[in-house]
């Protein structure tokens, strides 16, 4: 064929054979391969910038990976940067840097790379001022660029606009959900990875089925394993946790307990329905897809309860402590206007705890009940920890430590120094649990021990009830809601 | 039909149901194909019950009320009321039925409020539609008379399967209702023609009559699975019109992409048979006259039958079917006038008014089908059946031969992929594409760079236009032609303000571009790191030889063009201080460079310091976007067709072997994209509408591009079936696709907060205790109701994988910080108490993600 001009090299699309290969490989996903092909092939149309998306574990790099070595050659080369592996902007320049120039067989590697300036120069040198064959194309996937840590706010429409400077460099954007026209530049593909769907999930998995049950044929196995696969994917991925290896790992830890019976020879391989229902217990088990329990085995109470102890705040701390820690999550999360009610014993001689109260909270109550009707009110133990005055929570201190602690009610009662005792030992057990982070101070400046200084308990609920217990006390009693 | 009464939307519908009562009278034409195809796609139960071809849908919902009231005893009574005043007049005219209205509400999703316009426009165009078809079949559905009704039953029977058997039930009190429509009868031929009209008009109308035709043609493909196919196909050509349509609306076919018929594929088919049509389908001449003039075997018995027909209307459309005749869109089936059914494609038609003399024995076969049996391509792949989505595929392969043939060209192969090639490369943005409509924005830069080249001037000048409307494409090829006459005698520089992000970065880059350009040695450029030493050196290099006595002796220096791209951001760097010393030479005529600068900030200027903008010219240039479609399409044209005196600058050689012959093929396949392809039509307005962007609008054509081969070189926009889409998502909703049920409720349950606790934050404990609240009210619910729904519907998650769907939607972005400085922003006591904003609202939900009962009612019930 005669042909004018040299620039015309013929359109192709890329080679049928490869596709096939990386969409057997990666099933479910081939119209994404075949635009990916399209888009990337530099025999094909090459386009400038691409965004690939679609939420976690759809194939987006795995197939953009796969699908660039395969077209690796002469006529292309790529580099993919992770974003996750680099942890500054600048960390990012010089990973591109290295990983073109190692792609490129690129000798002298500058040492330093501060600026996307200096990248694009660098790129340049590599790219643009060396003589490449015709039609060459690079392609650079940046892979999770949407995560890059300390990234300036230019940074994207920078790296799009590489390409724009470079013209033989495909920049690839591997991101999970786009904002629109992040890359402030005229207009880029978006090639979409969507969730896979219940029979994807399952044709997927069922590439992969177990070694063949010892009491049936590989084809019962294999029939079965499918089956199961969709019965895992409506009791538990579908509902609670939605990827593929989420439920590949549900699959995987079920399948023993799935064909127990098969071998114990009660069932046989086609009753499905029956084994689904000997197995319901196992399919209704969340530890599955929890990652941390699922791989240790069910019967784990007696070593969970080992490690529990060694970490545990009751035996940690001392019982000084324990009271201020308590009394410090007593005036995080009660308003202070139940102080009186609920710790005062000066008026009518006897303790009022819970629900006692209500003239105070009733008023309250009443003003808000208009906005109540339309709005409901959240629990305040919802909300978390709410700051107090260093001086409060010291007040609340005193007044349980009474009803509390044995020991300091029999000092009451013998007319000992309270103050002393306030001054000495309980700042050092408030620098103790403060150097713990279990008393974080809110806000800076000001002396440690400033009494009107604030403060927040920084521990939770769960914690708060196991030191309360330890030491004999309820805390649920002492909390107004 | 069976109603749906377990359906979540209930609610919603029944509101809707009575405030559509209150809508005027045109407005129920609409409904009846709006229903059709939303029984399609809420109830699969009843679209099988009821139809086999939309016609006959329509037809059935024209019985009269009693009827529905009968066989529907869920239906509300008001119904009734509203039905039989009307029904006189509607029953002629078959498709206006406020009944109907009323019914297709129940099916409706909630907050479809644009249905009553958009199946306004649906019902006009499918009327069309039932005169456009005109295919016949070999199955006789006959005028319900006398013995001869025994005779057709078994056929119908045929057709008609699982269907309820009510139409027994509606037959006596339409035979009442047969003196009546004897008046409004002869308003029916303007009826007709309204709507018509109004279809004709309405380009929107017109796509929709088209997916209606090529639907049934594509059904006609799958004759065992019938029914399925064509409430596939129906459910296809209403998606695209579900949105109201103003003029400037986009037109976008969202996620049902390419589900919109073809115009010209089915005229295109037509073409050589039928000139009636095709007149038609331009809209020049009165469409009722067509419709009648299509009675070609009868044309002097046409008006009495006419007249006779809405006599016997209704009867026949219970016994047929209510199928009507796809070319005059009337059920009447009599002796010697039948409705024949094609035995593929099930189009009804007349014998008359399809020409057909006789009724043949065996099958019988629509003109469209039988030209496809002869093709040979009814082979249809079986994974294609399957899925509804795909039928458009067929509808392409299937059709598109049909219509065109391969145009006999020698070296077709070549110039197809030579076209590709150059096409391709100027739709993914690698090959410049000329300017349009922006001739007087270049002659001003080009005059500004000539004469800084030429005459040595400085000058400065702002180039300011939306992202997209060709500022970069402008300047470059301004610069390329200056540089054809001028090519040694200036310097290019450019910078980018996203790229150079401070003055340092900047000048270093101007230094090496020059240093580049003007061989300075690498020495020399690296030397300089010194921020003020390259300043200096800079100046010193563009000032004028005569400022700076000892260097360049002599010499006089080159121009220097600096174009500078987003120069707003240089506007932001401290103190501007390399806008200040360019426009300072520039200004000063201390050496001959021009700034131009590139920006979409139209206030670009009052963001310059006092003493930069004194120094500034003032010159601008404003590029605006096309102002019609027509500009929008000649700028986009260039993307598909290269012109003649293009050919030599991009490398196509003019000589080879049927260059003119394969050219001529190929604009005529170009002008009939734009001229007749409604589809195309539709997406290069949608992309008017929204961006206005060449490029954008290119992009979308680059899949259809590398998809031509030499055996189907036909080119398709928007590429037909299940391609991908290149568009950018909308927004985050997206996501939603890919949430669990646990994700779903948790999300559900913080944005229920958002309004019922009036809380703007949210944190995991919130979040978790009303999703257990809720979950907690719904069991008791189930229980208390006797229904122990099985499976995840009611089951309560723990707090550990809670707090895993918890973080999940922090990792998708779905939950963003709350503002930092609040309660729980220092990361103290870890998930429960850490403040999130959410980032999508309830009612946004429940459109972007299919729910299920439970979910969908926590949306709605606060």
């Amino acid at each position: 064929m005669e042909q004018v001009g040299p620039k015309v090299p013929i359109f192709e699309l890329p080679d049928e054979l490869r596709l096939t290969l990386i969409a057997k490989e990666f099933p479910c996903r081939e119209s994404q391969i075949r635009a990916l092909a399209t888009l990337l092939n530099p025999s094909a149309a090459p386009c400038r910038n691409l965004v690939v998306y679609g939420t976690e574990a759809t194939g987006k790099t795995a197939i953009t990976t796969a699908l660039l070595a395969s077209l690796d050659g002469d006529s292309l080369r790529h580099a993919v940067v992770n974003s996750i592996e680099c942890i500054t902007a600048r960390h990012l320049y010089e990973t591109v840097v290295g990983k073109v120039a190692a792609a490129l067989e690129w000798e002298t590697v500058p040492p330093r790379c501060e600026s996307v300036s200096q990248l694009t120069v660098e790129l340049s040198k590599m790219l643009k001022y060396t003589e490449r064959p015709e039609g060459f194309r690079f392609v650079l996937v940046f892979d999770g660029i949407d995560h890059q840590r300390e990234a300036p706010h230019t940074l994207l429409p920078a790296l799009a606009r590489l390409s724009e400077i470079i013209p033989s460099l495909t920049t690839v954007f591997i991101v999970t959900s786009p904002p629109p026209n992040n890359l402030l530049t005229t207009f880029v593909p978006h090639l979409h990875f969507p969730t896979y769907t219940k029979p994807e999930f399952i044709s997927i998995l069922s590439l992969t089925p177990p070694p063949t049950i010892s009491n049936a044929t590989a084809l019962e196995t294999t029939d079965l394993w499918s089956r199961f696969v969709g019965a895992v994917h409506d009791s538990l991925s579908r509902s609670a946790s939605r990827t593929l290896p989420s439920l590949s790992q549900a699959c995987q830890t079920l399948w023993p307990k799935f064909i127990a019976p098969i071998i114990a020879r009660t069932h046989t391989a086609k009753e499905f329905s029956k084994l689904v229902v000997q197995a319901r217990v196992h399919f209704q088990d969340e530890s599955l897809l929890d990652p941390t329990l699922s791989l240790a085995p069910p019967t784990t109470t007696a070593t969970a309860v080992k490690p529990v102890k060694t970490t545990d705040l009751a035996t940690l701390l001392p019982t000084t402590a324990r009271f201020l820690l308590l009394s410090a999550y007593l005036a995080s999360h009660n308003p202070t206007k139940t102080d009186l009610t609920l710790f005062s014993t000066f008026h009518h001689g006897r303790k009022r705890r819970r629900g006692g109260f209500t003239g105070i909270t009733g008023v309250a109550g009443r003003g808000g009940r208009k906005n109540a009707s339309q709005h409901r009110k959240i629990a305040r133990k919802l909300l978390g920890a709410h700051a107090f005055v260093l001086e409060r929570m010291l007040a609340i201190f005193t007044a349980v430590r009474t009803e509390w602690d044995e020991r300091s009610r029999h000092k009451f009662g013998e007319g000992l120094g309270k103050e002393e005792e306030i001054n000495n030992d309980i700042y050092m057990s408030i620098a103790t649990l403060a150097s713990l982070r279990l008393l974080v101070k809110v806000g800076g400046g000001g002396d440690v021990m400033d009494l009107g200084g604030k403060w927040r308990v920084a521990v939770g609920w769960e914690v708060v009830r196991g030191l309360g217990r330890s030491v004999g006390v309820e805390v649920e009693e002492w909390l107004t809601e | 039909m069976s109603r749906n009464t377990t359906n979540p939307a209930a609610p919603a519908a029944r509101k809707k149901r009575a405030r559509s009562q209150n809508e005027d009278e045109p407005d129920l034409s609409s409904t009846t194909v709006a229903k059709k195809a939303r029984v399609s796609k809420e109830s699969p139960v009843a679209t099988t019950t009821t139809t086999t071809n939309g016609t006959k849908t329509r037809g059935r919902r024209a019985a009269p009320a009693p009827t529905s009231a009968a066989s529907k005893p869920v239906d509300i009574p008001d119904s009734d009321g509203q039905q039989s005043q009307p029904r006189s007049l509607a029953a002629s005219k078959r498709t206006r039925q406020p009944p109907v209205k009323k019914k297709s509400n129940i099916y409706d999703f909630p907050a479809s409020d644009e249905d009553e316009l958009s199946s306004a426009e649906i019902t006009t165009a499918t009327t069309v539609t039932a005169t456009k078809r005109k295919t016949t079949t070999k199955s006789v559905t006959s005028a319900p008379r006398g013995g001869k009704e025994n005779l057709e039953e078994p056929l119908v029977e045929k057709k008609r399967r699982g269907r309820p058997p009510n139409k027994q039930r509606t037959a006596p009190p339409i035979t009442d209702e047969q003196g009546d429509d004897g008046v409004p009868a002869k308003k029916k031929p303007s009826a007709v023609k309204n709507s018509k009209k109004a279809a004709l008009q309405n380009g929107n109308a017109d796509s929709g009559v088209d997916s209606d035709a090529t639907s049934t043609t594509v059904t006609s493909l799958v004759p065992k699975s019938r029914k399925p196919r064509a409430v596939a196909s129906l459910r296809g050509g209403e998606a695209p019109a579900q949105v109201p349509k103003g003029i400037l609306t986009p037109r976008k076919e969202k996620g049902a992409d390419g589900k919109r018929g073809k115009k010209n594929v089915v005229f295109a088919a037509e073409e050589g048979t039928d000139k009636e049509e095709e007149s038609e389908s331009e809209g020049d001449t009165t469409p009722t006259k067509k419709s009648t003039g299509k009675h070609r075997l009868g044309p002097g018995g046409e008006e009495e039958p006419e007249a006779e027909d809405d006599g016997e209307e209704e009867e026949e459309e219970e016994d047929s079917d209510d199928e009507v005749c796809a070319v005059c869109s009337k059920p009447d089936s009599k002796r010697g006038n039948q409705i024949l059914f094609c035995d593929s494609c099930d189009m009804a038609v007349h014998q008359k008014c399809y020409g057909v003399a006789k009724i043949p024995r065996g099958d019988w076969f629509c003109k469209d089908c039988t030209v496809k049996k002869m093709a040979g391509l009814l082979s249809v792949d079986g994974t294609a059946k399957d899925r509804g989505a795909s039928f458009q595929d067929k509808k392409a392969t299937v059709v598109a031969p049909v219509a065109e043939e391969l145009p006999d060209i020698p070296n077709f192969e070549e110039h197809l992929r030579m076209a590709q090639r150059v096409l391709l490369d100027r739709c993914a943005g690698r090959r410049k594409i000329k300017l349009r409509g922006q001739d007087e924005a270049y002659d001003k830069t080009f005059q500004l760079v000539e004469q800084t080249v030429v005459a040595g001037e400085g000058n400065s000048m702002l180039v300011i236009g939306a992202r997209g409307c060709g500022k970069t494409t402008l300047v470059e090829s301004v610069i390329s032609d200056v540089s054809k006459q001028h090519k040694e005698e200036f310097h290019v520089v450019r910078l980018n303000g996203f790229i150079h992000t401070d003055d340092k970065l900047a000048l270093r880059e101007i230094w090496r571009q020059l240093g580049k350009e003007m061989a300075v040695e690498d020495d020399l450029v690296n030397k300089t790191t010194n921020y003020a030493d390259t300043m200096a050196s800079l100046l010193a290099l563009l000032s004028h030889p005569s400022e700076i006595a000892e260097s360049h002796e002599g010499v006089t220096s080159k121009s220097i063009v600096f174009v500078i791209d987003e120069f707003d951001l240089f506007a932001t760097h401290a103190r501007q201080t390399l806008l200040y010393n360019l426009f300072d030479i520039a200004q000063a005529r201390k050496a001959p460079i021009a700034v131009v600068g590139l920006t979409t900030r139209i206030d670009v200027v009052e963001s310059l310091e006092k003493r930069v903008k004194s120094r500034f010219s003032h010159r601008y240039v404003y590029l605006s976007l096309p102002k019609s479609l027509p500009a929008f399409w000649d700028v986009c044209r260039q993307g598909l067709s290269i012109d003649e005196e293009d050919m030599e600058t991009e490398g196509i050689d003019a000589g080879l072997e049927g260059h003119e012959d394969f050219w001529k093929w190929w604009y005529d396949r170009v002008d009939g994209l734009y001229n007749k392809d409604q589809r195309f039509k539709d997406h290069l307005e949608s992309y008017w509408a929204s961006t206005k962007s060449a490029s954008a609008f290119l992009i979308t054509c680059v899949l259809p591009l590398a998809g031509l081969s030499p055996t189907s070189p036909f080119l398709r926009i928007p590429a037909p079936g299940t391609a991908v889409s290149l568009d950018p998502p909308d927004s985050k909703l997206h996501m939603l696709e890919s949430l669990s049920d646990l994700d779903l409720s948790l999300l559900i349950a913080a944005a229920r907060l958002d309004i019922v606790a009036h809380t703007d934050t949210v944190n995991f404990a919130m979040a978790y205790d009303e999703y257990s609240s809720l979950m907690s009210k719904q069991r008791v619910q189930t229980a208390s109701s006797g229904l122990l729904v099985l499976g995840g519907g009611t089951r309560v998650w723990g707090r550990g994988i809670a707090g895993m769907a918890w973080e999940r939607l922090v990792a998708l972005g779905l939950l963003v910080p709350a503002a930092s400085g609040g309660r729980g922003t220092a990361g103290l006591s870890g998930l429960d108490s850490k403040m999130w904003k959410l980032d999508v609202a309830l009612e946004e939900i429940p459109a972007a993600v299919k729910l299920n009962a439970v979910l969908a009612r926590w949306c709605k019930e606060i």
